[in-house]
Formats: C-alpha cells, sequence, structure tokens
C-alpha cells in the first residue's frame, strides 16, 4: 500500500511540473498527450503493486507472429 | 531566446550518426547474442556472423533510399505523405508500439545482467528507476548531447574490447573450432537468424536521426553508415571467435552472458586478472546508448505523429509505462529465450525491413518526393516574443495612461 501511495505522489509530482511548465496557450496539447500518457503509466504501475493482472504484451506479439515464426524456430531446431 | 531552443532542432555530423549506429548495434547485442547465435551454429557461429555482414548495410539502404525522397523529414513524418495522413500515423503508432517494447526489453536485458553479475540482493525495480533516471536526463537534454557522449563511449568501448581480446591470446585454442562446417554450411545460416532481428532490424530508428544530420555533412553519411556497418560486423565476428576459441562452445552456449564470463578467464601471469568488470562499464555504457536512443525515438515519433512542438514532455511519462514493462515482459529465462531469439526477430524484420520496404516502394510508384522541413517549430523563441509582445502591449496601455494622465484635459 506504501508503494501505491508513493507512485502516487510521484505521478502526481511529475503531473504538476508537466502542467507548470506546459501552461501556455501554444503547449497545451502537449500537456494534454503527456499528462494522458502519465496516467497510463501510472494505472499500469499501480496494476503491477496491487498484482491485478495485466495482460503482457510479448504475448500479444508472439500470439500475432506464431504463424511466422513456429515454422522456422523447427526449422532451426531440426538436426540435419 | 531561451537556452532550450536548440535541444528539439539540434544537429549532428555524419561521423556521430555512425558511431549511434554502431553503440546501438553493439548496444545489447556484443554480450547476448554471441550466445544465441553459438546455441545455434556452434563452432561455425563467426561464420554466421560474417554471413550476416552484408545485411548491415542492405538494410540501411532502404533507410537511405527513403532519406534521399525525403532528407529532412523523419519516419512518422513521410509515412504520412506517402500513406496518408491516417494510414501514417497508424504505421507510425506501430513504431511508437514497438520502440516502447524495445526500451522495456533494453531496460530489462541490463537489469538482469546486473541483477545475476553484479548486484544480486538489489531488486530489480530498484536498477530499472535508477537507470530510467539517466535515460531521462539523456533524452532531455537532445540529440547532440547523445551524440557526444557517443563519440567518448565508442573510445573507451574500442580500447576496452581491444585490451580484453589481446589479454585472451595466451587462453585461445584453434581445437574449439573443430570440427569446421560439420553440417555444411545449413548451419551457419540458421545461426543467422536471430543476428537478422536483433540488432540489424532494430536499425529503423535511425530513419528518425537522419533529418539531424547536418547538411552540409549529408553526402558522407553512406560512407560513414558503411564503415559503421563493416566495423560492427568485424567486432561482433571477432567476439564470437573470441567466445568460442576461449571458452568453447558447450560453455559458450550455456552462458547467459558469455562476453561476461569469457572476460573472467583473462589471467595474465596473475597480475591482470579480474578485469570482467570493465566489459560490465562498457557494456553499460552501450546498453545506454541503445536505450537513450530508444526513447529518444519514441518520444520524437510520438510527438511528431501528435503534431506537438517539443518531444521532451512526453519523456518522463513514457518512462513511467516503460519500468513496469520491463519488469513484466519476460516471465522467466525460458520465455526469454522463446521470445527473444524466436519471436522477436519476425517482430524486429517486420518493422525494420518490411513496413520500410513497403513504404519505399509506394513512395517509387506513387514519385512521392519531399524536400519540406519537417523540424520541430521554435517553441520556445515563440514563447518569448510572445511574452515579449504581451509586456510591450502591457507597457504600450501604461504609458498611455501615463500619458493621458499627464497631458492637461482640453479646456
Amino acid at each position: 500500500m506504501l508503494a501505491c501511495i508513493v507512485v502516487f505522489l510521484l505521478a502526481t509530482a511529475t503531473g504538476t511540473v508537466i502542467w507548470v511548465r506546459n501552461s501556455n496557450r501554444l503547449r497545451f496539447r502537449e500537456r494534454g498527450w503527456s499528462l494522458f500518457i502519465l496516467i497510463i503509466g501510472t494505472a499500469f504501475i499501480m496494476a503491477q503493486i496491487l498484482r491485478i493482472p495485466v495482460s503482457n504484451p510479448a504475448d500479444w506479439i508472439a500470439a500475432i507472429f506464431s504463424p511466422v515464426y513456429k515454422p522456422i524456430i523447427k526449422w532451426i531446431e531440426k538436426e540435419v | 531566446m531561451s537556452k532550450y531552443a536548440g535541444i528539439n532542432n539540434a544537429e549532428i555530423t555524419s561521423g556521430q550518426a555512425a558511431k549511434l549506429l554502431f553503440l546501438f548495434a553493439l548496444g545489447s547485442a556484443a554480450l547476448i547474442l554471441p550466445t544465441a547465435v553459438t546455441s545455434i551454429a556452434r563452432q561455425d557461429g563467426w561464420i554466421s556472423m560474417l554471413l550476416a555482414g552484408p545485411f548491415n548495410y542492405f538494410i540501411l539502404i532502404i533507410y537511405l533510399a527513403l532519406a534521399e525522397r525525403f532528407p529532412n523529414l523523419s519516419l512518422a513524418q513521410y509515412s504520412e505523405k506517402v500513406l496518408g495522413v491516417w494510414g501514417g500515423k497508424l504505421l507510425t503508432l506501430l513504431y511508437i508500439f514497438f520502440f516502447l517494447l524495445l526500451s522495456a526489453l533494453v531496460l530489462r536485458n541490463i537489469s538482469d545482467f546486473l541483477n545475476l553479475s553484479v548486484l544480486p540482493l538489489t531488486p530489480e525495480w530498484f536498477i530499472d528507476v535508477t537507470f530510467m533516471i539517466v535515460i531521462i536526463y539523456g533524452v532531455l537534454l537532445g540529440i547532440e548531447t547523445i551524440a557526444r557522449t557517443g563519440e567518448i563511449l565508442f573510445g573507451w568501448g574500442m580500447f576496452v574490447i581491444v585490451i580484453v581480446l589481446f589479454s585472451l591470446f595466451n587462453q585461445f585454442d584453434l581445437h574449439n573450432f573443430e570440427p569446421f562446417l560439420f553440417n555444411g554450411w545449413q548451419q551457419p545460416i540458421k545461426g543467422m537468424y536471430p543476428i537478422l532481428g536483433f540488432p540489424i532490424a532494430e536499425f529503423v530508428f535511425i530513419t528518425a536521426i537522419f533529418p539531424l544530420v547536418k547538411k552540409q555533412d549529408r553526402k558522407k553519411l553512406r560512407r560513414s553508415l558503411k564503415l559503421s556497418a563493416g566495423a560492427i560486423t568485424f567486432v561482433s565476428t571477432l567476439i564470437t571467435v573470441f567466445l568460442v576459441g576461449v571458452m568453447g562452445v558447450s560453455e559458450a552456449s550455456r552462458s547467459p552472458f558469455a562476453v561476461y564470463d569469457m572476460a573472467k578467464n583473462i589471467n595474465i601471469e596473475e597480475i591482470l586478472v579480474r578485469v570482467e568488470i570493465l566489459v560490465a562499464m562498457v557494456w553499460i555504457g552501450t546498453v545506454f546508448m541503445k536505450l537513450v536512443l530508444c526513447v529518444y525515438v519514441l518520444a520524437v515519433l510520438t510527438a511528431q505523429m501528435l503534431k506537438l512542438s517539443t518531444y521532451r514532455p512526453l519523456v518522463v511519462p513514457y518512462s513511467f509505462i516503460i519500468v513496469p514493462l520491463a519488469l513484466m515482459v519476460y516471465r522467466n529465462a525460458a520465455h526469454t529465450q522463446v521470445f527473444a531469439m524466436g519471436v522477436w526477430t519476425i517482430y524486429s524484420l517486420f518493422h525494420g525491413f518490411f513496413l520500410p520496404l513497403v513504404v519505399l516502394v509506394i513512395a517509387v510508384i506513387r514519385g512521392k518526393k519531399d524536400t519540406s522541413d519537417g523540424s520541430f517549430p521554435p517553441v520556445r523563441e515563440n514563447e518569448d516574443t510572445e511574452l515579449k509582445e504581451q509586456n510591450s502591449s502591457k507597457n504600450g496601455s501604461d504609458k498611455a495612461d501615463n500619458q493621458s494622465d499627464k497631458e492637461p484635459a482640453p479646456a
């Protein structure tokens, strides 16, 4: 729980810095997207700390490319 | 002008770009790749490294051809011109995901290495976070600083590689290479598979660096990159030769960080011993370069896709994703082996070879060429001028008020 609080405080501090440093109206887009990415990252860290199961992107890639890489691996592992 | 004005659009020389490519290739590959190659091609692993050499340059030819058509634009920008706005954005999104995952994998490599060999009692997340702080600082300072750091690390890296390899001459055994080509050419060709994806196809990062090379220096770029590709082939082949020659195939293919273990064997008359930490230091430096370039390209591509005026506010938020991703991306050593040596090559080739080739072919068919400038707008300058305008207008109104106060009221 302490880790969650620390991460939350760190994210809030980072968000505040981003908000203040991009307070010029020319930078509203930068501020918005940065905070969006920050929120996703913070949620990701919180999920890991609280042991909420998160899908591993490596598994998505393995699933998408399995028709291509599996035959190659089979060929490589085949003894002559 | 603000002191940060030049960071967004800093310029580097072609030599610096070539050194960045060399360090990127040497980054994680130098320590991990020889193990993978020798486990497939056995004692002929060095032939696989040699055979993969031309591909180092072949893949760069595609990027150079794209850079000739769009000299001042990065991949995110010219893909929008070639494939249309939404097609280009979709392609850039794929690359953003690719670099996000690559950054996480590189960070995981370094934390695994430090955790296994140097800092066994330190939690992995702590290594990740501390390493990421340095990366954030490097990326915030911009490409010019990264390139200069690369120049320093290049010199040190080469020095240590030469010293380590020279020190191992007394342990070199040519019998370890026998039987030569025991299964014909098939095994060395199979051994090329991991090299193609890691690091060759990852060279796609350089498409975001090309527009930053100085205009007067671009003629030398092709030559510099050719030299760099040659150096990458030479050094990686040399490392594999020494690995097999010193450690033998069975030990080399079992060790997760074989080059580090090879350096443990250095023993010159009991005077020069335990110099493996030199390898660790150089490897940390080269991995730093690889990770800093990945995060830089990730932030720049995102900023260009979203039409932002600077990439800098995105760097810290991205590190909030990279660190937890690095912790979860590999479940265990077996998963690392399957993913890094099997899945990653195809995934990396898809992004590093197939997609740029498709963009190039479409650009050629549609006759697309563009010399427009894709650099970030000088935001800080605008902000300064805007502030000055605001101040001057404020002062002007104050003066007018003062004058109206001083002027005598009309009779």
